[in-house]
């Protein structure tokens, strides 16, 4: 049965791809325009960061419940999955950003918040790399994982009130006050974060795969 | 358990003054930090380049002295201390003393910032107050770091990368606030960055009391 998951995976994002890309846009939003199709693609990639994280997080706090290694592997993979997605994030929104505001990077407290947590778990994976201990080396990155990822979540919810309103749309006044209720456009949003949460997923759970391969591997050559 | 922190931290005191050169070491840090950004900026530095300069000087101090909080007794003899004290009283008993450090960092800083690059500062008591409680809440951040840091190699650079991140917000929250002691020095702005500087603290400690124990054991 757990293949049923993968193949929503996949019919959610042709949906989303597809939908998204042809769909009639109801309204002709100022500065934004047609690239409010974006949306689809750059919002979902930060809910699956998020998501990501968040199991991450978890498989850190159970390392340190039972000190299981299979564990310390799901958190590790986690954290470089969610990676990528938070870079595809930015790039997805340094690209929306020349388009409306005029530049790739401006200053915003959501893009502050992600670049900081993007550079949390790079800090992560240093830290990991410097160990060369199993056993420590989960156990001090799983300390760590849990200390930032609570720090972060925290600090993130302090950003937008100390540099004031997100030029993000939907904040501040910002022109898709009216066009977030629009249901056009939440009849492919909400099913494009769920394709592409899946997605996520689905990768973590083939590169677990690999790694424990790998590990197979290794210990019958020795 | 609030003896044996105190007689933790009082023994970092002694070690510390058997080994003068450390301390002196980073005040001199500080004393040359600032005299490099007083001739680098050459006389064009405006009020908030000055703060912002303060920050960014006191943070790399911080880092670099309470960096090395833990590197010298990760070798047998924090077993010792293990089985004589419970972890949360050591990692108490270092927060206190990184403390008290750093408050000195902070008050070296701003007098020799004074010294150099004068004094643009509307209310001193409050900018004061906000530099050492910054400073302390540096110390509590950055010891659970270097407790982190300090069991991998190459525990330098990585205490940098690891508390810069997590470090900044507080950085920031810091900048804002004493961009109020020098520009305006109103205090009833002031309160509500004192408390969520405050509350950040408690949530810090608790999580590295939470955390702290799983670093100990080898």
């Amino acid at each position: 049965m757990r293949w049923i998951y993968k193949i929503l995976s996949i019919v959610l994002l042709v949906y989303a791809v597809v939908a998204g890309l042809t769909i009639k846009i109801p309204f002709d939003l100022p500065v934004i325009h047609e690239s409010i199709r974006n949306l689809f693609y750059h919002v979902s990639m930060w809910f699956t960061m998020i998501i990501i994280f968040l199991i991450s997080f978890v498989y850190s706090l159970r390392y340190l419940k039972g000190f299981n290694l299979e564990y310390d592997r799901i958190a590790v993979t986690a954290a470089q999955v969610g990676l990528v997605f938070g870079m595809l994030g930015i790039f997805t929104g340094m690209l929306w950003a020349n388009e409306t505001w005029g530049a790739p990077w401006v200053r915003d407290p959501k893009l502050n918040g992600a670049a900081m947590s993007l550079l949390v778990y790079f800090a992560y994976l240093i830290l990991r790399s410097s160990i060369t201990d199993e056993e420590k080396r989960a156990r001090i990155s799983a300390v760590y994982n849990i200390f930032a990822f609570i720090l972060m979540i925290i600090f993130l919810g302090i950003l937008p009130r100390l540099w004031g309103d997100s030029l993000h749309p939907g904040q501040g006044g910002g022109p898709m006050t009216v066009a977030k209720l629009d249901s056009t456009l939440r009849i492919i949003f909400y099913p494009s974060i769920i394709g592409w949460i899946l997605l996520a997923v689905w990768i973590l759970e083939l590169k677990i795969r690999v790694k424990r391969l790998n590990e197979r591997l290794n210990s019958d050559e020795i | 358990m609030i003896k044996h922190i105190f007689t933790l931290a009082g023994k970092d005191f002694l070690l510390e003054l058997k080994r003068p050169y450390l301390l002196n070491g980073m005040l001199l840090y500080v004393v040359s930090t600032v005299f490099i950004c007083y001739l680098a900026f050459d006389g064009i530095i405006d009020e908030k380049t000055w703060n912002v300069l303060y920050w960014i000087v006191i943070l790399f101090a911080s880092v670099n002295s309470a960096g090395r909080s833990f590197s010298e007794e990760f070798s047998k003899r924090h077993l010792y201390y293990y089985s004589i004290a419970n972890p949360a009283a050591i990692i108490l008993g270092k927060m206190c003393y990184n403390a008290v450090l750093l408050v000195i960092v902070a008050l070296l800083g701003f007098s020799v910032f004074s010294l150099f690059l004068g004094i643009p500062v509307e209310s001193r008591v409050m900018f004061m107050l906000a530099a050492i409680a910054g400073n302390i809440s540096f110390a509590i951040l950055l010891t659970m770091v270097a407790g982190i840091a300090s069991r991998a190699e190459e525990n330098f650079t990585l205490m940098a990368i690891l508390s810069f991140p997590i470090a900044l917000p507080k950085l920031l929250i810091l900048i804002n606030l004493t961009r109020n002691a020098i520009e305006r020095g109103i205090w009833s702005e002031a309160i509500k960055p004192f408390a969520s500087l405050f509350v950040l603290q408690i949530l810090i400690i608790v999580l590295a009391l939470l955390l702290f124990p799983y670093l100990w054991k080898d």
